[in-house]
Formats: C-alpha cells, sequence, structure tokens
C-alpha cells in the first residue's frame, strides 16, 4: 500500500465520524486549555511576588491535580464511547482484508491527527485564553492588572506530557480491544441483545438508606465544626445513593408503574415507561454522572459565590478601623496598658512613617463563644453540642460604650446588660452545670452598635454584644469564664483611622507587624500586642475568598464542559438506538405526531431527572454550605440563599439550551424517514 | 366488490444525487378478493417491495389507484393515516421488527394501545389469539429469549390483533429455517382458511405454493398470474417454478 494511504484514511475517517470526533476533539481542546490556565497560575513566578495572590496559588496547586486526574479519566470515557460507536466500521474494515496491523495503524494515524489538533490546539486557546484568566483573576482578587502578555514553558511542558500519555494510554487502549476482537464480533458490536434489567432489591434498599443517611447528615448536623467533619461523609452517601438511585432504584420504580395495567397500558406511557426501562439499564450510570457532576456544579459555584459575596460583610465586621491594635493583659497579675501612653506612642509611630491619625478610640472588652437557646448558653463543649450554633459573645462595660457612642453612661445593676445582635430577654452561662451560673437580665435590646472588632477575627460565631455595669463585672465574666480550664485575657482594642493611601496603610499594617515589645516600653504592664490593619484583612479575605471563588469558577467550567459533552454523546447514541424502534412503531401504525410527542416526554425526563435530582440535594446541602461559611464568620443567610437560587436558575437555562440544541441533533436522528417495509 | 383494487399503480423515483429516474412500477393493476391468499413473486429490483410499500400507505404511487374496500388510499388526509392503517392493515416482516424494549405480550398488544383500547378488550382479544398461534406461554419472555419461528408468530399475532382487512406480508419466511418456515405457512393457510385475506411478497416458491394465486411481476408490471384451482402443494410448487423459468429465460409476452 502506499505511503500516503493511512494517513489518508485517518483524515478521512475522522471526518467521516465528525459527529463523534469533533466534540471528542473539543473536549481535548478544552481539557488542555484549562489545564495549561490552571497549572500556568500555579507556577506563575509574576503572581508568586505577590501575597494576596497566595491561596489562589495554593488552590491552582490542588486544581492541577483534580484537573489531571478529570482529564484522565474523562478521555478514556470520551474515547471509549467513540470506540464503541465505531466498532461495526473497524470490523468492516477487517472483513473487507485489513489486517488488524493496518486497523492499528490506521488508529495510530488518527492518535497523531487527534493529538496535533488536540494538544497544539488547546495549548494555543490555553495561552490566549491565560490572558483572559489572569484578568478575571486579578479583578476577583481586587488587584491592579498588570501589562504584558505572558507564556509560561513551564506550564506548556507540563500539558505537553501529560495530554501526551493520556491520548498515549487511549491509542493502547484502543489497539487491545482490536487485538483481542474477532471482526464478527466487531461487525455486531454495537447491537449486542440487552437484557431487560431486573430489579435488584439490595441495590435499591441500600440506595435509599445511603441517600436519606447522607440527607440525615445534612439535616441534623448541629455547627460548623461538626458539618465540616461530617461533610465528605455526607457527600460519599450521596454519590453513592445516587447512584443506587439511578440504577436500582429507578428500574424498581418504572416496573412498579408497568404493574399497574390501567396507567402503563396508554401510548405515551406506553412507550416511555417500557423505553426507560430499557435505556435505563446502560444508561443509569450516565444518568447518575450528569447529576453528581450537575450537583457539585452548582454546590460549588454557590458555596464559593457566597464567599465571595459575604465576604464584604466580614470585613466590616473583624476592620473597624484602617488600623486594629489588641492589647491581651491577665489581670490577675497585670495593671494593663497606660491607655494615654499608648496613643502617644501611636501617633509617633503612625507620625514617623508619613501618615497621621484622624481618629482613635478603643475600649476594654472579653470574650467567649458559647451555644445555647433561649436565654441559656453552655461554656462546654458537651453543652455546646446540643443546640445548633456557636455565638461569640463580647462583653464591654458601660463608661466604654457611652465613650464610643457619645451618650450618657447608662444606669445598670451589676446583673443588669444592654445586647446586641441576640434577642434573648435574660442571659445565662453555664459550664458542666457544676458552678455558680452567671446570669443577667437584659435591660435594652439595642438595635446599633458601634462598629469594633471585639477580638472576633477567627472566632467562629454570630456576633453578640453585651454591654455591662463596670470593669468588675468584665473581670468577674472572666473569672467565670476560667473554670472552663483556659484562663481568658482581657484586651483593649485601639481603632485608629489613617490618612495614607491604601498601599501605604498597608505598609504601616505590615510594619506594626515587626513591632518589638521594647518600643512600647512605659506603656504600661501587658502581654501581647496584636496587630491588624484594614488593607491586610481586606487582602487576605479577598485572597481567600477570591481564591475559592476562582477555583470553583474554574472547575465548574470544567465540570459542566463534562456534563454538556455527556448529554450531548447520550442524545445521539440514544437516536440511534431509538430510530429502528420508532421506525418500528410507525409500521405498525404510530403517527408522526403521537411519535414526536413520546419522544418529548421521554428525553425530557430522562435529561431533565439528573437535574431535579441534583437540586433536591443541592436543597439539602444548603443548610451544610450555612453551617461551613460560617467558618470563614459568613453568617448572611439571604445572600447565600440568593447565590444558591441564582447559580442554580443560571445552570438550569444552560442545561435546558444545551439540551434543546442536542435534542434537535436528536430528532434529526431519529426521524429519518423510514427505509419502507 | 373486490377488497383491494389496484389499478394502473405507477411509481418513478428520482435518485437524490444527479436527478436520474428510475421506474420502479410501470403500470400494475390486480384485484384482490376478500378471504384470498395471494403472492407476489419477482425477482430483487421487480419492484414487489415498492408495490407493497405503496399498498401499505407508506409511500405514494406517481400514477394510479388504490382502494381498499372502495376508499381511495392515496386521498387520506396524512393525520388519519396512522390510524387507518392501524385499523385496516396488519404487517408482517421478514426480520420481524418486534420491539425488544417490549414483553412479547406487549409487542402484541402495541397496535392496540396505540388505538385506545382498554386493558379489559385487549386481555379479551389477546387470550383466543395467543393460544390459536401457539404463543400462550411465551407471553412474558422478551424477544431475545425465543426462536425466530416464535418471534414469526408473534409478529403474525400482532398483525392480527386489530382484526385487519388485508394483511401484507413482506417476505415472512425470509429469516426461519425450514421447520419454521413449514409451520408458519400452515399458520398463514389455516388464517386464510377461517377468511383472513393475507397478501404476501416473497422469493421463496415453497411459501407461494402455499398460497391461493401467484402474480409475478418483472419490469415493474404483473407479468403473469397463476391460480392454484384443484392443485396440490405440490403441483402448484411445479408450475410455480415453471413460470418462473419462462420468466429469468425471458418470455417476452404476457402469459
Amino acid at each position: 500500500m502506499a505511503k500516503s494511504f493511512f494517513p489518508k484514511l485517518a483524515a478521512q475517517s475522522i471526518l467521516l465520524n465528525r459527529r463523534f470526533y469533533f466534540p471528542y476533539l473539543l473536549t481535548i481542546i478544552g481539557t488542555v486549555a484549562g489545564f495549561y490556565n490552571i497549572d500556568a497560575i500555579a507556577t506563575d513566578p509574576g503572581m508568586a511576588d505577590m501575597p494576596r495572590a497566595v491561596y489562589v496559588m495554593t488552590f491552582a496547586f490542588i486544581g492541577v491535580y483534580i484537573t489531571g486526574l478529570f482529564a484522565l479519566l474523562f478521555l478514556f470515557y470520551t474515547n471509549s464511547f467513540l470506540m464503541k460507536r465505531r466498532t461495526r466500521e473497524l470490523g468492516l474494515y477487517n472483513i473487507l482484508g485489513m489486517g488488524k496491523r493496518h486497523i492499528a495503524l490506521l488508529l495510530i494515524w488518527e492518535s497523531v491527527y487527534t493529538a496535533l489538533i488536540g494538544i497544539g490546539g488547546g495549548l494555543c486557546a490555553g495561552i490566549l485564553l491565560y490572558k483572559l484568566v489572569t484578568l478575571a483573576l486579578y479583578r476577583i482578587l481586587h488587584l491592579d492588572v498588570p501589562f504584558g502578555f505572558t507564556i509560561q514553558p513551564q506550564a506548556v511542558f507540563t500539558t505537553l506530557v501529560l495530554f501526551g500519555v493520556i491520548l498515549l494510554l487511549t491509542l493502547l487502549h484502543n489497539l487491545r480491544r482490536i487485538t483481542f476482537a474477532n471482526p464478527i464480533a466487531l461487525l455486531h458490536g454495537e447491537n449486542m441483545g440487552e437484557r431487560e434489567p431486573k430489579t435488584r432489591w439490595i441495590l435499591t434498599i441500600l440506595g435509599i438508606a445511603s441517600l436519606s443517611g447522607g440527607y440525615a447528615i445534612a439535616l441534623m448536623t448541629r455547627d460548623s465544626m461538626e458539618a465540616l467533619a461530617f461533610y465528605f461523609l455526607a457527600v460519599i452517601l450521596v454519590i453513592i445513593g445516587t447512584y443506587c438511585l439511578f440504577t436500582a432504584v429507578s428500574i424498581a420504580v418504572l416496573k412498579l408503574l408497568r404493574k399497574n395495567k390501567k396507567f402503563y397500558y396508554k401510548t405515551t406511557h406506553f412507550i416511555g415507561i417500557s423505553g426507560m426501562l430499557y435505556r435505563m439499564k446502560r444508561n443509569a450510570v450516565g444518568l447518575a454522572n450528569i447529576c453528581i457532576l450537575s450537583t457539585m456544579v452548582l454546590v460549588m459555584l454557590s458555596g464559593t459565590l457566597s464567599l465571595y459575596l459575604g465576604i464584604e460583610d466580614v470585613i466590616a465586621q473583624q476592620a473597624p478601623s484602617d488600623l486594629l491594635l489588641n492589647i491581651y493583659y491577665n489581670p490577675d497579675e497585670q495593671s494593663g496598658p497606660d491607655i494615654p501612653g499608648f496613643q502617644e506612642k501611636v501617633r509617633q509611630r503612625v507620625e514617623e512613617l508619613g501618615q497621621s491619625v484622624t481618629r482613635l478610640e478603643g475600649n476594654y472588652s472579653t470574650d467567649f463563644s458559647a451555644s445555647g437557646q433561649d436565654g441559656v448558653y453552655a461554656l462546654d463543649y458537651e453543652g455546646a453540642a446540643r443546640y445548633s450554633s456557636l455565638t461569640v459573645f463580647t462583653f464591654l462595660t458601660a463608661q466604654d460604650y457611652a465613650a464610643l457612642t457619645g451618650q450618657a453612661v447608662p444606669e445598670l445593676a451589676a446583673d443588669e446588660a444592654l445586647v446586641y445582635g441576640i434577642g434573648d430577654d435574660s442571659l445565662t452561662f453555664t459550664y458542666l452545670g457544676e458552678t455558680q451560673p452567671l446570669s443577667f437580665r437584659v435591660r435594652e435590646t439595642l438595635s446599633d452598635f458601634p462598629a469594633i472588632s471585639g477580638g472576633s477575627y477567627g472566632n467562629v460565631g454570630r456576633p453578640a454584644m453585651v454591654v455591662v455595669r463596670d470593669m468588675d463585672t468584665l473581670l468577674a465574666i472572666r473569672q467565670m469564664y476560667s473554670v472552663t480550664g483556659s484562663l481568658h485575657s482581657i484586651q483593649y482594642e485601639f481603632r485608629v483611622d489613617l490618612t495614607g493611601t491604601a498601599e501605604e496603610q498597608y505598609q504601616l499594617g505590615q510594619s506594626f507587624l515587626d513591632i518589638d515589645a521594647a518600643d512600647f516600653t512605659g506603656t504600661g504592664e501587658w502581654d501581647v500586642l496584636r496587630c491588624n490593619s484594614y488593607e491586610s484583612i481586606y487582602a487576605e479575605n479577598y485572597g481567600l475568598a477570591g481564591g475559592f471563588l476562582f477555583l470553583g469558577v474554574f472547575l465548574g467550567v470544567l465540570f459542566m464542559m463534562a456534563t454538556v459533552l455527556i448529554i450531548y454523546y447520550k442524545q445521539i447514541s440514544e437516536g440511534y438506538e431509538d430510530r429502528q424502534r420508532f421506525q418500528i412503531m410507525e409500521k405498525v401504525g404510530l403517527d408522526q405526531r403521537d411519535i414526536r410527542r413520546s419522544i418529548n416526554s421521554q428525553v425530557l425526563t430522562v435529561f431533565f431527572l439528573p437535574l431535579l435530582v441534583a437540586a433536591l440535594h443541592v436543597a439539602f446541602d444548603f443548610r451544610l454550605m450555612l453551617q461551613l461559611l460560617q467558618i470563614f464568620s459568613i453568617t448572611n443567610t439571604a445572600l447565600t440563599a440568593l447565590c444558591s437560587l441564582g447559580v442554580l436558575a443560571v445552570f438550569i437555562l444552560l442545561y435546558a439550551a444545551v439540551f434543546s440544541l442536542t435534542a434537535k441533533i436528536y430528532y434529526r436522528i431519529v426521524s429519518r424517514p423510514a427505509d419502507g417495509i | 366488490m373486490a377488497l383491494l383494487e389496484v389499478s394502473n399503480l405507477k411509481k418513478i423515483y428520482t435518485t437524490r444525487f444527479g436527478g436520474q429516474q428510475v421506474q420502479a412500477l410501470t403500470d400494475v393493476t390486480f384485484s384482490v378478493e376478500e378471504g384470498e391468499f395471494i403472492a407476489i413473486m419477482g425477482e430483487s429490483g421487480s419492484g414487489k417491495t415498492t408495490l407493497l410499500n405503496i399498498l401499505a400507505a407508506l409511500d405514494k404511487p406517481t400514477n394510479g389507484v388504490v382502494k381498499l374496500e372502495g376508499r381511495n388510499l392515496t386521498e387520506i388526509r396524512e393525520r388519519e393515516m396512522a390510524a387507518f392503517r392501524r385499523d385496516n392493515l396488519g404487517f408482517v416482516f421478514q426480520d420481524f421488527n418486534l420491539l425488544d424494549t417490549f414483553s412479547i405480550q406487549d409487542n402484541i398488544l402495541l397496535p392496540l394501545v396505540l388505538s385506545g383500547k382498554s386493558p379489559r378488550e385487549m386481555e379479551q382479544r389477546l387470550a383466543p389469539l395467543s393460544e390459536k398461534l401457539g404463543i400462550r406461554d411465551l407471553l412474558k419472555k422478551f424477544p431475545y429469549e425465543v426462536s425466530g419461528g416464535q418471534k414469526q408468530r408473534t409478529a403474525i399475532a400482532r398483525a392480527m390483533i386489530t382484526n385487519p382487512r388485508l394483511i401484507l406480508a413482506d417476505e415472512p419466511t425470509g429469516a426461519l429455517d425450514s421447520k419454521a418456515t413449514d409451520e408458519l405457512l400452515t399458520l398463514f393457510a389455516a388464517v386464510n382458511r377461517e377468511g383472513q385475506t393475507i397478501l404476501m411478497v416473497t422469493h421463496s416458491v415453497t411459501a407461494a405454493s402455499r398460497s391461493g394465486r401467484v402474480l409475478f411481476i418483472k419490469d415493474g408490471q404483473v407479468f403473469h398470474q397463476l391460480y392454484r384451482g384443484e392443485d396440490t402443494d405440490r403441483q402448484f410448487y411445479q408450475r410455480i417454478t415453471d413460470t418462473l423459468t419462462l420468466l429469468t429465460t425471458g418470455g417476452g409476452s404476457r402469459g
């Protein structure tokens, strides 16, 4: 045979099978581009210089592994689909006299083209996209966008090697298939008789049990820590449940429906139920895949979006001023900071750095987190675990409160308090039921409170402010808390506003971090000074939330691509399977209108079922997500709900668009005119 | 009045590319009386399948008229066509055309479900028919679980369950072994004796020799026809063979 025969034949056969080959090539291009981008971000030297991008780079590093694994699994999946559709063609070649060696040569040439187009095209797309991706990333992180266009040789190399190896593996897999198959089996590969699926009660029960288990976890976790601990168990249970649901439960339900003669023997139900029963066997796994991928996309996007959009509140809560100085001391041994002396030092230092102070205020406080309801809060974990969420209590004195608000000092008895953030009439704090509980009557529930961070930084829970009579009460509260075994400090928080630009303020904040205790000699007795600036909290939070959002969107897009492709391949392969079936029905006397109607109802059910189940999963996940978000101090339920609904709505639209596009192809295949009798 | 009247049927296909015209049927005229069992023979490309497609209302003739009980098939509107086909015609195909998604029972009931009959009525029709065709014990099985002959009997049951005026069979024995072929033809003959009109297209002389009349088609027209008369199957077989020999060796004139 002429030398150019196989290259030509391979090119032809790719064109001939374009309905299957082009989406496969697109998948490779998409995955390659995605992988290049995530790898380029993980190793971008320009980004490594920016402290705010630390999280993104860490996440991207994780993303590299996820994407690589995903690429391997998904390209194998699409490749095996492609080969299944082609067994007949290859069998025919074999019968027509091409040896297995020749078919192997054909496949090798096809792989060469695939690699050239897929990896080459993917890298080009990836490099072009990288500019766009970094633009979006910098925007997300609230960073200034740098100019220039970079190609990262390291990432190009990794991508080439990884996808070269994956495509080589798929080629070897295909060659192995050809070697062990005989031509007749190849020729009939597509139409092997399929038995009706049996009802598998064990799987059905297992599915219902594990799904209920996953849902039960989602409904019963009591706080963020439990949510975090059990989240992966819940996810695994739901995944197992979903697979069982589609493979076994669906069949059990369909068979029950078939038993009901009145329902079953109606044209649409008759064709629909039997058709779905039949196709459930080979499609159940595909549908479960679609469902799980969709759920992942929805959860990732709504979770990271809620985090990103809610982070503004968190920043406002954690950084009520440009500069925050928290001084901690132990009142049993230390006299506490000398406030005017301290203020003087701060002013001095700010001015040394070329800025000036526009506001300087502060207050004493002590804080702890507790959990409970109806005004009774437990400090111990055993007591706390009975309740759903933690509350972070910050106590301050009436005198400080008056100074902050500019009002007269409220007259409070020793057991009276003003509260903000909770609605209880009284507050009682207990510890293991052992010690004398500490109780306050609530004199007034405040609707407004001055912005103080109250040391809430790093605490998990909704914030509550409690104003008590005086420092003695504050010390009593601290004493009470010491029964838990850890001795709490009293802290004084300075809130300082500055005149510098954002960058100058950030630098100033950083310089306060390196402060030596010696710089503050003569400012009283205290233990620890903690500094933070609005700018660094802002950068930290946006770095973290932006990193999460970026990873969420990136993997979301990747998984969405997978979902779309699985849907596309399913529609096509089902089209070919159903075509003959509908032609027979037409001959037996089913008219075009009925055909269309029954195709519609079947296709709709089969494709929107995964979406429906995914939405259900997301609904149950919502509570868990709220609890997990609390770890990041996000407590805005309304915002999270809005994000979830918004993401769901967009996803449904996209899903419907993809569905209707592929459904058109399906109809075209199915309704090609009958071949006559 | 004849049950089926076919007059001056002409069909010209235009190939999809190049627009070449192919004449599949030139001029076909014949009629079928109620209760007849007719075989249509002819070589590949003689126009048999085109004829059957037109009789089944799956294809429209370029010229000519097909009347079933005096009703012109070409004038039936598209929307009524499926129902008309379902109620008046039964089909038996060479490759059975059973749906592997349905059990034997549901395959047979398919036309009744399409007509919207009640489950009770379905049961009433199914029981005697499946008994008669000897597939009563197979009803719960699936097509891939039964033999070719059993599949074809299922297809016949499906064709007959609507009590059609006419059964159209396209090479019904084409995919069967000789034993199954024999059983099937005996069944056809029995069904025909009970009054069912059957029109069968076939290559097989054995199959044709069991019918009451054989039409030979060549080059798109009815070339010859044979009546069984008082012949036995063997004698009729011999006459059909002779005619076929004449046909292939090129007898020019109508016999």
